[in-house]
């Protein structure tokens, strides 16, 4: 077996892991009333999160932002300098 | 019956209908977990407080907004994370002497091969890492990574070629313990 196929089988052996036969009935288990039912969808800032999500999906646009925050930063910075300045 | 199916019957007070989502999803989840934390036990224990942590929330899972197994698997990614923060050093298995002739030096060689792809994987970063075993391993779609990892799939795609790169060391033999 060359180091290719011994790759391979490493894949193959990685993928055949099972969990134990009781792990269902384990999860069922901790499920089962009286334990607490789902939830009813709670309201969020979801516009937001949904903004949030899209920006991290985009880079681009992730770096637009930090360019701007860096330069309203950097703006503050001078305004500031400029008022010590003046006394 | 799909995913949406179940989790209505799910919500309509149909507990058992649960279980048909434990069996479909356990072995991804299970597995990532494993192959991120190569410990039994814990894979096991978070795998249950997943499918558990589901459960409670299923009331808010929005099937316009992701698929079932993108949001689990989101589910599944964190509570690995914090998991793995909160661990120890993985301590994988030494490797075996090299010494036999025949079938048995070959079984040797390919066990040293196996302990070495073990070790590249648990040395890469976790993101890395994470994205490596979702397709390679799991064998999900890499848009469906990019979902989970809410990132670009092209981003994703350069996660998983620096991962790759990693193992072609190896394969082409230039790490130690590697060989034709």
């Amino acid at each position: 077996m060359n180091n290719r196929d011994a790759y391979q089988s490493w894949l193959e052996a990685r993928r055949r892991l099972e969990p134990s036969a009781g792990f269902e009935k384990g999860v069922m288990k901790q499920i089962s009333p009286p334990g607490p039912a789902p939830r009813a969808a709670k309201p969020g800032p979801e516009l937001f999160q949904r903004w949030l999500e899209w920006v991290a999906r985009h880079p681009l646009v992730k770096a637009a932002l930090l360019v701007v925050a860096l330069l309203a930063g950097a703006a503050r910075l001078l305004a500031t300098w400029q008022i010590m300045l003046s006394f | 019956m799909t995913d949406d199916e179940i989790i209505r019957q799910v919500l309509a007070g149909d507990l058992d209908c649960f279980g048909l989502l434990v069996e479909k999803y356990q072995k991804k989840v299970v597995g990532m977990i494993f192959n991120m934390t190569r410990d039994h036990h814990l894979s096991e224990d978070l795998g249950q407080e997943v499918f558990v942590a589901v459960y409670r929330s299923l009331g808010a899972f929005d099937s316009a907004r992701s698929r079932f197994s993108t949001w689990l698997y989101r589910i599944a990614k964190n509570k690995t994370l914090n998991a793995l923060k909160k661990k120890r050093p993985v301590f994988l298995r030494d490797v075996p002497d090299a010494a036999g002739p025949g079938d048995v030096r070959q079984e040797v060689a390919t066990a040293e091969l196996h302990a070495e792809f073990d070790r590249i994987l648990a040395r890469m970063p976790v993101r890395q890492r994470l994205a490596f075993v979702w397709a390679e391993i799991e064998q999900l779609s890499y848009q469906e990574i990019a979902e989970i990892e809410g990132t670009s799939v092209s981003s994703v795609k350069s996660l998983i070629s620096r991962a790759r790169q990693h193992f072609q060391e190896a394969i082409r033999g230039q790490r130690p313990g590697a060989y034709e």
